[in-house]
């Protein structure tokens, strides 16, 4: 008798931020699954997600992840007396050995998988189900890898800057949530980070807006609003 | 101070148990390691210098030879195991406070044994010839003065010390108030502040008026002050909890996996403690009954002063469930019950030390997956983020190995003191911070690279940031904000100004200019 026939599922998740969690079937990232985070903004969208779940005591290993700016991750909400990044070299086996170690402590790991992760992916896979880890697999492209959940910024738009004045504020993402575990697939637009710190959720401005929408399956960003603003 | 009613206890107590449970070759220097501290050490490591609660660096520069182990509570627990067993067939009555310590009432086996002299030494014989382990026992008036008496009978030969009844006031009067921290009844920071307050012995604090311990320092002083004076701990007449109290989880599959039913056990422990914290208590003695397919059926009770959090209460299950399982005559079927019952509460006063020092399961298991991961990649490649200060995206933390910290204190590192950093950029912060700088250049729209002049003004808007692979258009910019730093010093001088700048791409970049030379500092990914 497996953990995953006694407890059901949402006895079984990590909590997220409200603004993420009404994207994903179960409100929570469930323990044992991929996910996946690629586009512009999918580092700031990983530490979103992990953000709730080290803030109530797991932690999060970053392996593979070189130039992680600590400072970035405290704002998003992470406790970095909670956090530890782990060097590995570029071969897909010892990248695997690191993630697998990490998996024996560490309830969430974010990771960026090397080329030729596909190769290990199964083993690893196995090991996050068995040890009840989420696993952020960070990519600026898809990694190659079949994830349960899948995070992609179909558009940013960042705020505060102009040409030649302001600074840096915000930036507002259009996030698509899919793969095998979501079933039907969710358009949300999110602060990645706002001006506050940390994920949001926009607010709704009109009627044709209304935050969350559900895309056509394998179709491009398929809602019908103004465009969000130059960069997109 | 008079001593009220307070029963009659036999501590057993193995000195520097994680050790034994390791089986260290007799002769081999060796330390166990939690956290980066040394918390038990074998007799060869401690006549070599190495001390209780030392960092590891440090106590292998006190011997380089020295063999560092790693913290295996399960371990201990099960190595221990026969060793409860063989005092069990003595006493069944018994509680266990940790792998290596063992509480039982003295007058059942003290009576049957003739005397307490007699059964202490019986008990050091007994559990010598079953398993080799050499404890200490001490049996004296309350937990804390047996406690003390079988520490200190550890170190004598004979392994005996018995404290006459109604003398363990005076027993514990003598005794340096280190004795405190020893039991883990009290923070390090109260021990220390009473010995530099002039409060050398238990005596000397005994004699204090309770009130004014408790107004000057507060529920752990005046626990501090009811154990000086030979007191039991905490309050001797404990509440007993109503019978509908105990939870239990039955399942109709028989469950195999010691994991699925540690998680089972977690939640029961969860709801057990909210239960009653809402009613004001915490549970100080927990009695876990495991029952198999085939009618087997493992019951002991588990003892902490401080009161049984919901890890603790887990990590008591496990420990169980991993002594049960590595006995010869242990279980044969799937697991069908498990049942927590709360044995005795006291009122939560809200002090949570010693032991666990707060530390919670999830700690555990990163710092243990932490020395596993210093084993496989080295200690360089595991690290962890300092605060440093700075203006620059690379300078304000640093990352530092995470063995060469205290995780379970982060506080030295992580505090970034008071007011802000004048000439650091607002939040957001980027993500993305290479180390070095990555070069590019950024031009001009008539292709020209952008020139700042002493002044700080720019030549020309940038409008193309050009990397080896690819050229970005910029659609929004700002800056320079000029950054000078250390201009006293000729060698460490650096002057630059750095823009924020946002491609077509929604890519956002921290990109400064030094010498003539653009480079991209950080990236808001």
């Amino acid at each position: 008798m497996t953990l995953a026939s006694i407890v059901p599922t949402r006895d079984r998740c990590f909590p997220v931020d409200e603004a993420v969690s009404t994207m994903l079937p179960d409100a929570g990232l469930v323990r044992g699954r991929v996910v996946g985070c690629t586009g512009p903004a999918a580092m700031s969208l990983s530490l979103g997600l992990a953000a709730r779940a080290t803030a109530t005591g797991s932690w999060l290993a970053a392996v593979g992840v070189p130039m992680l700016g600590a400072e970035a991750v405290a704002e998003f909400g992470i406790p970095l007396s909670r956090l530890v990044a782990i060097e590995t070299d570029r071969g897909p086996s010892a990248w695997a050995e690191r993630v697998g170690a990490a998996a024996d402590g560490f309830d969430l790991i974010l990771t960026r998988p090397p080329s030729g992760a596909e190769r290990v992916v199964r083993k690893i896979k196995q090991r996050m189900q068995a040890r009840g880890v989420v696993l952020f697999a960070v990519g600026p492209t898809s990694p190659g890898i079949s994830c349960d959940v899948e995070f992609t910024t179909v558009s940013v738009e960042w705020a505060g800057l102009g040409e030649g004045h302001g600074s840096l504020l915000g930036r507002r993402a259009v996030v698509r949530a899919g793969g095998r575990r979501v079933p039907r697939p969710v358009e949300r637009e999110l602060w990645l980070p706002g001006p506050a710190g940390g994920v949001a959720a926009v607010e709704p401005l009109g009627e044709q807006h209304d935050g969350c929408v559900p895309a056509e399956p394998g179709g491009p960003a398929g809602i019908d609003r103004p465009v969000l603003g130059r960069a997109g | 101070m008079v001593v009220d009613d307070v029963p009659r206890l036999v501590t057993v107590w193995c000195p520097d148990w994680p050790v034994v449970a390791a089986r260290v070759p007799e002769g081999q220097p060796a330390a166990v390691i939690q956290a980066n501290r040394v918390i038990a050490r074998s007799p060869a490591a401690a006549a070599a210098g190495v001390r209780q609660g030392e960092r590891r660096r440090s106590a292998q520069g006190a011997c380089p030879e020295l063999l560092v182990l790693d913290h295996d509570p399960d371990r201990d627990a099960r190595a221990f195991e026969p060793v409860v067993r063989t005092i069990a067939d003595m006493a069944p009555r018994l509680e266990v406070v940790e792998p290596g310590w063992v509480c039982l009432a003295a007058r059942g086996p003290s009576r049957y044994f003739g005397g307490d002299q007699a059964m202490a030494e019986r008990m050091v014989e007994i559990a010598h010839r079953a398993t080799g382990a050499s404890p200490g026992v001490g049996v004296a008036d309350g937990r804390a003065a047996s406690s003390i008496a079988a520490r200190r009978a550890a170190r004598t030969r004979s392994r005996v010390q018995v404290v006459p009844p109604g003398g363990s006031t005076g027993f514990v009067e003598q005794l340096p108030v280190a004795w405190l921290r020893e039991l883990g009844e009290v923070t390090p920071e109260l021990v220390d502040l009473l010995v530099r307050l002039g409060l050398r012995t238990l005596g000397q604090i005994a004699r204090l008026d309770a009130g004014d311990v408790l107004a000057r320092f507060g529920v752990e002083g005046l626990h501090a002050h009811r154990l000086a004076g030979g007191a039991d701990t905490r309050v001797t007449r404990a509440v007993d909890p109503p019978p509908e109290w105990w939870i239990e989880e039955t399942f109709l599959d028989p469950v195999e996996q010691l994991e699925t039913v540690v998680f089972v056990a977690k939640r029961l422990a969860d709801s057990l403690t909210v239960q009653l914290a809402a009613e004001g208590r915490v549970c100080v003695r927990l009695v876990v009954i495991i029952e198999t397919e085939h009618g087997e059926r493992s019951e002991r009770a588990w003892y902490r002063d401080q009161g049984l959090s919901a890890h603790a209460m887990v990590e008591r299950v496990r420990w169980q469930l991993e002594g049960w399982l590595h006995q010869p005559d242990g279980l044969s079927g799937g697991i069908v019950l498990v049942r927590l019952l709360p044995d005795e509460l006291r009122s939560d006063d809200g002090v949570q030390i010693g032991l666990w020092g707060g530390r919670s399961q999830a700690d555990h298991d990163a710092a243990r997956a932490i020395v596993r991961l210093c084993g496989i990649a080295g200690d360089d490649a595991v690290r962890v983020p300092m605060w440093v200060g700075g203006r620059l995206p690379t300078e304000r933390y640093r990352w530092v190995p995470a063995t060469s910290v205290d995780l379970d204190d982060p506080g030295d590192r992580l505090d970034r003191g008071e007011g802000p950093w004048p000439g650091g950029l607002p939040a957001p912060s980027p993500t993305v911070v290479p180390d070095p700088p990555v070069p590019v250049e950024v031009l001009d729209e008539s292709g020209e690279v952008v020139r700042v002049n002493g002044r700080g003004e720019v030549s020309a808007p940038p409008a193309v940031l050009a990397l080896p692979a690819a050229r970005h258009r910029l659609v929004a910019w700002a800056g320079p904000w000029p950054v000078e730093q250390r201009w006293w010093s000729n060698d460490r001088v650096r002057r630059l100004a750095r823009f924020q700048v946002v491609t077509d791409q929604g890519v956002a970049h921290l990109v400064g200019l030094e010498q003539q030379r653009w480079s991209i500092l950080a990236t808001y990914s």
